[in-house]
């Protein structure tokens, strides 16, 4: 009778500790494909590396990888080949997108009624709050010098106004993101 | 910032990807699903798509998801330019006609003088 616990035990810690280590290295497969793309992404300059990393190569992967969702394997090895070979034209890209595609700083707005809201440690509280965050480019208003999104903040202050709360006043924050570190 | 425009030649990949965009000029089409119709690698793909924007031949815009629905950020897209398109179909034309094979009777219907037999013995 004990030998058959002992088995049974040992059996189920076997199985245990197996489906552990798999856990674990498909844990460490999943990342295998992010952490090659982001060796192919160290060829880009730093000032192409939010547009071209960050707003194509990675969500255009991600959706890949959802794509083959339920097959780890096919995860992995189509993951994989995208990053590597991505990694053989990076310097291509790099230079054809020189001059093209200039780094734009996220830009975030903020837009909340100064009436509905208190102003608690340096932000409006309970009242509306918008959150809207995009670059320059995408937003397709007029960019002032620096990059500031003056026509974005003005068209989401009427917007504000107009449709929600005719009379209320609206306090905007607009932030821009610092120029990233070489 | 979309580019102005520029006339440039195509080479035969640049040419087998700006086909696709042509099939139907108004659909944006996405990276991987461009690798798959083109059978290119991303490695051979993204160069191409690159060159093509620097030359205003594509326009880029976002996938428009809820990306916390849809579990993913939004994707990049790209579409044919109105002017690449007029350039991109006259350019196609150009290689078919350079490329194609010379208008002459197949092997395998040639007629091939016999052996022992003399031509023009009449």
């Amino acid at each position: 009778v004990i030998t058959v616990v002992l088995v049974f035990i040992g059996g189920a810690l076997v199985t245990a500790v197996a489906g552990a280590i798999g856990a674990e290295a498909q844990g460490w497969l999943e990342l295998a494909p992010r952490g090659a793309l982001w060796l192919a992404a160290r060829r880009l300059p730093v000032d192409q590396r939010k547009s071209v990393y960050e707003k194509e190569w990675v969500p255009e992967l991600l959706a890949i990888l959802q794509e083959a969702d339920g097959r780890p394997i096919t995860r992995l090895v189509v993951g994989i080949t995208y990053a590597v070979s991505m990694a053989r034209g990076a310097g291509e890209v790099a230079h054809e997108l020189h001059g093209v595609r200039e780094y734009e700083p996220e830009t975030v707005v903020y837009v909340q009624d100064a009436d509905e809201g208190q102003f608690t440690d340096g932000r409006y509280e309970n009242g509306y709050d918008h959150l809207f965050g995009g670059t320059a480019a995408s937003m397709e208003y007029p960019t002032a010098a620096a990059h500031f999104e003056i026509g974005t903040a003005a068209s989401m202050s009427s917007a504000k106004g107009n449709l929600e709360y005719p009379t209320a006043a609206a306090h905007l924050e607009i932030r821009t993101e610092p120029w990233p570190k070489t | 910032m979309a580019q102005q425009f520029q006339e440039m030649d195509l080479t035969p990949r640049m040419a087998q990807v700006i086909k696709v965009f042509l099939e139907e000029p108004s659909r944006p089409r996405y990276g991987f699903e461009l690798m798959g119709i083109t059978g290119l690698a991303s490695g051979s793909l993204y160069p191409v798509l690159a060159r093509f924007e620097r030359f205003g031949w594509l326009d880029l815009g976002t996938e428009d998801i809820d990306p916390k629905k849809a579990g993913r950020p939004a994707r990049r897209f790209y579409t044919i330019t109105g002017a690449a398109e007029v350039a991109a179909e006259r350019q196609l034309r150009e290689l078919h006609e350079r490329f194609r094979p010379p208008l002459r009777v197949p092997a395998k219907l040639r007629v091939r003088p016999q052996p022992g037999l003399q031509g023009g013995g009449l």
